[in-house]
């Protein structure tokens, strides 16, 4: 890497359809996330953030589309050439996913005694220094379930950028954190940009976060993008749509009680 | 990844050039564990290190511990503007002894 590179895309969605059963998840979906780049990926429930988020992580098959990653065509690639692949993408859950039989340390290490064949004692340093950069050290031998909400985020990072992924994504990294916390994290994600140079893909629901951390958002509803734009593109969207997003008011859809009422009887 | 390992008034001064990452920081981690053993100053030259991960850190802190067990001197030189953002991120800029020129590192002291 040099530092006059010319941003690459990372990511490139061309046209991803999806569907769960007969209903259509994902409607033609495009969007292309430059090299060093922090996308955020917003929406309300049922808008298909998470969705697109399992498709990037290659956990999902599409109806029809194409995604390219670093690359390579995600449909075209082997088992082999995908695991090789996901050595350089790290993956920071919703949940942390820390296996709660394993200390933090011992969660942390896991990638690396996956994926590398490193001295023991690097592998050590290296967990400690995320561990550092995170501010969890010296919490290396506690289990998760000796830790805070806050410190399992941290901890589950701490995991997804062990090998220095060139492409990390986050899925709600924010969520349930109180404010403090929540901010700290940003500015963590911001530090690992700058020095790492990672792309960084970020679900979120929170504003205050995706305003704070993305170069561009994407917003989705519905299965659909409403619009790709930078903090200020999307905040001064005359989308009706976008203003309810941005107005909280997303998540407090119109209701149809008949609707509403025959879906729970399995009657849609 | 490639590297040199050179002697300068009793010193050794070890230049790396290329990626110091996964694939090649064992090799990185060997040269310098192997000058360090031999008990004098060394002195590391990032200049040509276009990218360093934290596997590349890794080694460069063993190695570093090493030499202050042995009571020697182990100095990074000339550290690029991407390779210290590395270290800042861990703040091993506060850690590491850490001059711009190898003349003012070997001048300069612990």
């Amino acid at each position: 890497m040099t530092e006059a590179q010319t941003p690459q895309p990372v990511i490139e969605v061309n046209n991803l359809v999806t569907h769960y059963g007969d209903r259509q998840i994902l409607k033609d979906v495009s969007l292309t996330i430059q090299q060093g780049e922090i996308m955020v990926i917003m929406g309300g429930s049922g808008s298909g953030k998470s969705t697109l988020l399992r498709h990037l992580m290659a956990l999902e098959n599409a109806t029809s589309g194409s995604i390219k990653l670093l690359g390579h065509e995600l449909s075209e690639l082997s088992q082999m050439d995908l695991y090789t692949l996901c050595r350089k993408i790290g993956v920071s859950f919703q949940s942390g996913a820390l296996f709660s039989s394993m200390t933090v340390g011992e969660n942390i290490i896991l990638p690396l005694r996956e994926h590398t064949n490193l001295d023991r004692t690097t592998m050590n340093i290296m967990a400690r220094l995320k561990l550092e950069v995170v501010d969890l050290a010296g919490f290396e031998n506690l289990m998760p379930s000796e830790l805070s909400g806050g410190m399992v985020k941290r901890a589950a990072l701490a995991r997804a950028i062990i090998m220095d992924p060139a492409l990390l994504f986050c899925d709600e990294p924010s969520a349930g954190l109180d404010p403090v916390v929540s901010s700290a994290l940003d500015e963590l994600i911001l530090r690992l940009r700058s020095a790492m140079r990672m792309t960084i893909v970020v679900v979120t629901h929170e504003l205050d976060s995706a305003f704070k951390i993305a170069d561009r958002i994407t917003v989705l509803d519905g299965g659909e993008i409403l619009t790709i734009g930078t903090v200020d593109e999307v905040r001064n969207s005359s989308n009706e749509r976008i203003q309810n997003l941005l107005n909280r008011r997303f998540e407090a859809e119109e209701v149809d009680p008949d609707e509403y009422l025959a879906r729970l009887m399995g009657q849609t | 990844m490639e590297h040199a390992v050179r002697e300068e008034q009793g010193n050794l001064i070890v230049s790396f050039q290329g990626d110091v990452d996964l694939e090649h920081s064992p090799k990185a981690r060997e040269v310098l564990l192997g000058c360090v053993a031999k008990g004098q100053d060394v002195f590391v030259d990032l200049s040509e290190v276009s990218y360093i991960d934290s596997s590349g850190v890794a080694s460069l802190v063993e190695a570093f511990q090493a030499s202050k067990q042995k009571g020697t001197r182990f100095v990074l030189v000339a550290v690029n503007a991407a390779a210290l953002r590395v270290l800042e991120l861990a703040r091993l800029d506060k850690v590491f002894t850490i001059h711009e020129t190898l003349v003012e590192g070997i001048r300069g002291g612990t």
